[in-house]
């Protein structure tokens, strides 16, 4: 549990559909209370790293490789287990905002509904909800909302208080600001600046915005054709190897200027 | 709410008629000056009296106060279509559900099933279903839930299909949420809209198919007062004493028509594609 142990390591892992390999990590980790950025085109395999993650990949998928979560190997690893760490071990923040929360459901009933799921008992519920409202800046007014009624910013808060309140030790962060608009980017990405201070929570932000990353993260891994290309601290993009690392940052007009 | 339902004539209009009918159901046996009429009472001295005095709406072949019936016939033909489609959404909604919300060879295997009883037209196979199992008022009954679940687990299947491909279904499963509570508590909220129309649509059409039923024979049987069979009692009497099949066919259309309009209203209000973003 100490810092700078791995949270997440990842090794060999190889996932292919219908013959075609379409991730192919040799090494991937992220270490307690670290921030790491993963940037690759769309189609680069990113989102289906994601969901191997959490063993929801496709039924046609076949996986190999290792895929350690805190030293528990989650690859094939039983339904049970699996469905114990989602959510209250490794939380997911997806691109969507809205589109990511059920519309039938006040946003505070998704939230509890949640934290019931994962055996937590009320009075610790309420206190739980209480402060991750808190860390994420929500007016507890907004919890008896429906999505529709929320802005995509709030929503995304939404999404991320949940992740607060189930105490969830990494969040993957799935292109979770790209439906934003740039203000409210700016401040979800001051939210995980600030989790991982307060709470220690190790975050894995899975992008194709350099300029976010390159904010935000300690270190970057360029992901292109499912494969690791490049691999540094933030610097990495001021002076870029790969040929996609500098496409990335050729389509990125502010680090453009920035270098 | 009220204001939604006077700015729409054809709801305004179905929810009235509806109103209308669950209270003549209620108070049938107060409202009708003869309830008797409506069981086994038979008056042969009274027979096809034309309308007006003691039977605003005549009397029929066995002297019976056709107004009685129709009052009486409320509960017959309009309960026992809210009881079939009851009864086919409860097959057909969980059968679709599961089907769209799993997919793959369940998926496969459940839609061909479907696929068998959608290939015969709905009355037909109703009309083959209540002929072999014998005329009666509940065979008549299971043979319309038999020809009619597969539309609604089609249906259904559709919308559970569409949905789970949501982002909030993705992120349902990966908050650790059972793939069972996944399609019930995320997907069948989100899903159920279309079907819920299509019910409301329908109930006229159960109405009419429960009257064709009665009519050829194979439902209701006399001295029940159901209007398909009423109907068919006044069938030769039609250019004589019209009144025997006039007023139950009135019926018919009368509370068909009030489904219909409440069908479309409510689509209006449910379907994604017409609701207004708030």
């Amino acid at each position: 549990m100490s810092p700078g142990s791995p949270i997440l390591a990842i090794r060999d892992l190889a996932i292919e559909i219908r013959g075609r390999r379409l991730v192919d990590v040799t090494e991937l980790s992220v270490t307690r209370g670290q921030i790491v950025g993963l940037v690759g085109e769309s189609g680069a395999g990113k989102s289906l790293l994601l969901s191997s993650i959490l063993g929801l990949l496709p039924a046609d998928a076949t996986i190999q490789g290792s895929i350690l979560f805190d030293g528990t190997e989650l690859r094939g690893a039983p339904n049970r287990l699996l469905r114990d760490v989602r959510g209250r071990r490794i939380a997911v923040v997806l691109q969507g905002a809205r589109a990511a929360l059920t519309p039938t459901l006040r946003t505070g009933t998704w939230i509890d509904r949640a934290l019931v799921l994962h055996g937590i008992p009320a009075a610790e519920r309420r206190t739980r909800v209480a402060h991750a409202l808190d860390a994420v800046r929500l007016d507890p007014v907004l919890l008896r909302r429906y999505p529709h009624e929320l802005s995509g910013g709030e929503a995304q808060r939404v999404a991320i208080a949940l992740a607060v309140a189930l105490r969830a030790e990494l969040i993957l962060a799935d292109e979770a600001t790209s439906a934003l608009d740039v203000t409210v980017q700016a401040e979800v990405a001051e939210l995980f600046r600030e989790l991982r201070q307060r709470e220690g929570t190790s975050i894995l932000i899975v992008s194709h915005d350099l300029a976010l990353v390159a904010g935000l993260a300690d270190r970057i891994d360029i992901i292109a054709d499912g494969s690791i290309v490049e691999r540094g601290g933030p610097s990495v993009l001021s002076a870029p190897q790969h040929r996609v690392t500098r496409e990335l940052v050729a389509a990125n007009p502010t680090l453009e200027q920035a270098r | 709410m009220i204001r939604y339902v006077v700015r729409r004539p054809g709801l305004l209009i179905g929810l009235t008629i509806l109103v209308v009918l669950v209270i003549a159901a209620v108070l049938a046996p107060s409202l009708a000056p003869f309830p008797g009429d409506a069981g086994n009472d038979t008056n042969l001295l009274e027979t096809l009296r034309r309308p007006g005095g003691l039977h605003p709406m005549g009397t029929d072949l066995a002297g019976r106060d056709v107004w009685s019936r129709v009052l009486f016939g409320v509960r017959v033909s309009v309960g026992v279509s809210l009881a079939v489609i009851a009864a086919a959404l409860l097959v057909g909604i969980p059968i679709g559900l599961l089907a769209g919300a799993v997919g793959g060879l369940v998926d496969d295997l459940l839609m061909r099933i479907v696929d068998v009883f959608l290939a015969f037209p709905s009355l037909l196979l109703a009309l083959a279903i209540a002929a072999t199992l014998g005329p009666s008022m509940e065979h008549a009954a299971i043979a319309i839930v038999v020809s009619w679940w597969p539309w609604y687990a089609r249906l259904m299947r559709g919308e559970a299909a569409a949905i789970s491909g949501r982002a909030y279904v993705e992120a349902a499963h990966l908050l650790g949420v059972p793939a069972w509570r996944v399609a019930v508590r995320h997907i069948l909220p989100n899903a159920i809209g279309p079907v819920i129309v299509q019910a409301s649509l329908d109930l006229g059409g159960v109405i009419l198919t429960f009257a064709a039923l009665s009519f050829l024979g194979l439902g209701a049987q006399d001295p029940t007062p159901e209007w398909g069979l009423m109907v068919e009692q006044g069938r030769s009497l039609t250019s004589t004493q019209p009144w025997v099949a006039l007023f139950p066919g009135a019926a018919i259309m009368v509370a068909a028509l009030a489904f219909t309009l409440l069908g479309e209203g409510l689509r209006e209000r449910l379907d994604p594609k017409g609701r207004a973003r708030p």
